[in-house]
């Protein structure tokens, strides 16, 4: 017990937990020198369609500078300096370059519709047309056995090269059977390694797909667990929270685009310009709980003069994702803006640990030396208790090694 | 022959069995659903308030209703616990709004990512982009997340009302949205005027509609399936009126007369996780269509009359329920009351203990959620959604609604066609 306690205290404390946002210049001309290579390999590149990126956004009455606004604010997201940019613009036009296959399991298809919804200058267009969305069984033309077919010749044709985006649980309970694909009825489990052996990198969308969400809470009645418990040896990304936001989704596959990497992760192996930082750090409330004042019970004053939602069990504190800066639907709003509080969707067990208004003493959940002003790194370990992280970590050490062994195009 | 045929496309995975006579026309279709995650069994023992966060995640693509079906179910708890909850007019018009917008954005995605799509596909046309439809259903959920936060999956409806405190910015903005979709239905969806398309309803002249909807309507003429995909002509809503309608005669709906049968299902030695639901041991058909003909709205009444409840009755109902949504959002936007509270509390869920149930017309039909609580913790949840009426699969005797529909149809790729004008929806069937 003590060697596991051990084992996660090194892990979130390591280097690797921690979010640089300025790793000096050397560093960035290296990547930036990187990246225009990496441009220049995908320019040579037959696109996956004929979509041409710059006609629709003409079409769509979006000018240059309307597009390099959406550029700029897209290379701050991605932690990168303003002289990225260009790059990041160049990128976007080449995402019918990068091939994504997308698998629906065990959920509740709230990230596709999340995708669906995703904003940016008209980014449904870059998102449905321009990526090339090679296969997503609910939103493509082809049906049935037509779709099978296309996912077949899809994995064959971008063998070795395309994004796998997962969205929901895999069931292990009853050997896989609550939840079946196809007509041969192939588990859940089969069909997503089948599909994730010949892919670049796997990406785990959404709170089910990331550490099992929902249907693996207590006492997960079809052994429901997450995708990096079943991928090995395969570059994993994690963009939790139910659902997923989908400027997180976009950024993962403009950052392949623009590095052919997958973006820095934390032990967790989410992408650190997503969950480097805690929804309390970006607030708009956290200035009322700097000032001691919290809504005591909804529908009070404080509710009503938008006070802090601590006290009624807001989770933001020790939540890490961008949800306050991103907000949702094109960014009208978020929870906190409707008085609700964080839950911790994209925190491992929120269902269990972090749901509703149970205060966050009630919530089994303590940081390790006390209060809520801890660092990043102390407080990833009060977050999650032994058994949680049990999986994480041999997860996160067993996919960790699998992509330094896997020295395809994907290594750091 | 027996075929079998896989459905997919927004709602997640059915398969469908046809058997066939030698012509392929279609003797008879079972319907299976092939995935489970147990959510009923992950919500008993939890304190009661957690439904409001486990609720919406039945479903990413009605989330909404599920979370106002899970918050009415706590308010009758409290009711029947002898402690009534009161909701301000402010409240409860929030809520309508933001379950409007659910209901709006579905109906348009059903008609441009499933139905034109699909009939399209099947004439061997290139399938229409429909990005403009995801553009105006983003409208909509922004519209709809003003209020409640976020869409899919908010959790700001609580037993006593909502957290959200909007003010005029938001409402104006909210108006703006709404301006826009309503010119997207006229523009875009019908090509006429709302007025134009009543008398449309009216004088049975909807294929001359110039819109996206002339288009599918005319696609199903091509088809010859217009008059096809006659059910049981058993309607039932048990949303906000009760009342359930069997051959043309109306009455009072009462809640316990539903019931789920479960013989269909792998405990019982069946190929599906779905459970039928039954009203009075029979199927009914809930949707788009069941509302309009219980609250007897002229156009589709009208419709019913000559068409009975064939294709072109059903697609109709649901593009007529999308405008008379818009009206009833922007008469409730303008007639907010801002200075209402929104929240009034209720007494502390540990003290209530009895059982509640909370029922939601959600975009494909009554969606029903009934619990049993004690001191604030679920012993029982159980959870009846709109898809297990409509797709509830029957024997070959007493086939369900969308079952009867397909019988008789020509082919396998029209009674698949059929079954899409019921609106599909895997995701929550099987919860």
């Amino acid at each position: 017990m003590s060697d596991k306690v051990e084992a996660v205290k090194k892990l979130f404390t390591s280097k690797s937990s921690r979010v640089e946002t300025n790793k000096g210049d050397t560093y960035y001309q290296e990547l930036f020198a990187k990246c225009e290579a990496r441009l220049n390999e995908m320019r040579s590149n037959t696109p996956a369609n004929k979509l041409d990126f710059t006609e629709l956004l003409e079409e769509n009455g979006i000018d240059r500078r309307e597009f390099m606004k959406w550029a700029s604010a897209t290379t701050a997201m991605l932690m990168l300096p303003p002289m990225f940019t260009p790059l990041v613009a160049d990128a976007a036009v080449m995402m019918n370059r990068a091939p994504v296959i997308w698998l629906e399991l065990q959920d509740c298809a709230g990230n596709s519709e999340a995708l669906l919804r995703a904003d940016g200058p008209k980014i449904d267009e870059i998102v449905l047309d321009i990526i090339s969305l090679e296969f997503h069984e609910t939103l493509q033309a082809a049906s049935g056995f037509q779709a099978e077919k296309q996912l077949e010749e899809a994995m064959e044709h971008f063998k070795g090269k395309y994004l796998l985006f997962v969205e929901g649980s895999i069931p292990m309970g009853m050997d896989g059977q609550y939840g079946t694909i196809g007509a041969a009825g192939e588990t859940f489990h089969d069909h997503l390694v089948r599909c994730a052996e010949n892919a670049a990198a796997v990406v785990a969308v959404g709170a089910c797909a990331t550490f099992g969400g929902i249907p693996a809470a207590a006492p997960n009645p079809t052994g429901a667990v997450g995708v990096m418990d079943v991928v090995k040896n395969k570059p994993l990304i994690n963009i939790p929270a139910c659902p997923a936001n989908p400027a997180n989704m976009v950024g993962v596959i403009l950052h392949y685009v623009l590095t052919g990497q997958v973006p820095e992760l934390d032990s967790l192996l989410r992408p650190k310009f997503a969950f480097g930082y805690r929804i309390h750090d970006n607030c708009e409330r956290r200035a009322h709980f700097d000032a001691g004042e919290y809504v005591e019970e909804w529908g009070d004053v404080g509710a009503q003069n938008n006070f802090c939602l601590y006290k009624m069990g807001c989770k933001g504190p020790m939540t890490f994702n961008n949800c306050s800066i991103v907000r949702y639907n094109e960014a009208v709003n978020w929870p906190i803006g409707v008085g609700r509080g964080c839950i911790g969707c994209s925190e491992p067990d929120f269902w269990d640990k972090y749901a509703y208004e149970r205060p966050m003493a009630d919530a089994k959940i303590k940081a390790p030396t006390g209060g809520v002003e801890k660092t990043v790194d102390e407080f990833g370990l009060g977050m999650l208790t032994a058994a949680g992280i049990g999986i994480a970590i041999h997860a996160a050490a067993s996919t960790v090694a699998g992509k330094r062994e896997n020295s395809g195009e994907n290594h750091e | 022959m027996i075929t079998h045929e896989l459905i997919e496309r927004i709602e997640g995975e059915a398969v469908l069995d046809f058997q066939t006579d030698k012509s392929g026309r279609v003797q008879e279709a079972a319907i299976r659903f092939l995935h489970f995650r147990g959510i009923e069994a992950i919500l008993e023992g939890r304190n009661a308030l957690d439904s409001l966060v486990i609720a919406p995640r039945v479903c990413g693509i009605c989330g909404h209703s599920h979370l106002i079906a899970a918050v009415r179910m706590l308010e009758s708890l409290y009711e029947n616990a002898g402690y009534p909850v009161t909701l301000t007019p402010k409240a409860h018009a929030l809520r309508e709004i933001t379950l409007s917008c659910e209901l709006i954005q579905n109906h348009i995605k059903w008609l441009y990512l499933v139905m034109l799509h699909e009939s399209g596909k099947l004439l061997g046309e290139e399938p229409p982009v429909a990005l403009k439809a995801l553009y105006v259903t983003s409208q909509v959920n922004q519209l709809c997340a003003l209020f409640s936060g976020q869409w899919p999956h908010s959790s700001y409806a609580l037993p006593g009302g909502v957290t959200c405190d909007p003010t005029h910015i938001e409402v104006m903005q909210a108006l703006k949205i709404l301006s826009e979709v309503e010119r997207f239905i006229e523009d875009e969806v019908l090509g006429c005027g709302t007025e134009l398309f009543e008398s449309h309803m009216k004088n049975d002249t909807l294929g001359t509609l110039k819109g996206d909807f002339g288009t599918l309507l005319r696609n199903f003429e091509r088809l010859e399936l217009l008059d096809s995909g006659k059910s049981h002509g058993r309607f039932l809503v048990l949303g906000n009126e009760r009342i359930a309608m069997a051959f043309d005669v109306r009455s009072n709906a009462q809640p316990d007369l539903v019931s789920e049968d479960a013989s269909q299902t792998f405990e019982n030695g069946g190929k599906t996780y779905a459970k039928n639901a039954l009203y009075n041991g029979e199927f009914y058909e809930g949707g788009p269509l069941a509302r309009a003909l219980v609250q007897e709205r002229a156009g589709i009444s009208d419709l019913y009359r000559i068409h009975g409840d064939s294709a072109v009755t059903r697609l109709c109902a649901r593009v007529e329920e999308m405008v008379l949504l818009c009206a009833q959002v922007r008469q409730l936007l303008t007639s907010l009351d801002l200075s209402q509270r929104s929240f009034i509390p209720p007494a502390s869920i540990e003290t209530i203990s009895g059982s509640g149930i909370g029922i939601v017309e959600a975009p494909r039909g009554s969606l029903i959620h009934k619990a049993r609580i004690e001191k604030g913790r679920i012993m029982e949840y159980s959870i009846i959604t709109p898809t297990q009426w409509n797709l509830g699969n029957g024997p070959s005797d007493n086939p369900g609604t969308a079952q009867k529909a397909m019988i008789g149809v020509e082919s396998i790729a029209k009674a698949s066609l059929i079954f899409r004008t019921f609106d599909v929806c895997s995701v929550c069937t099987t919860h």
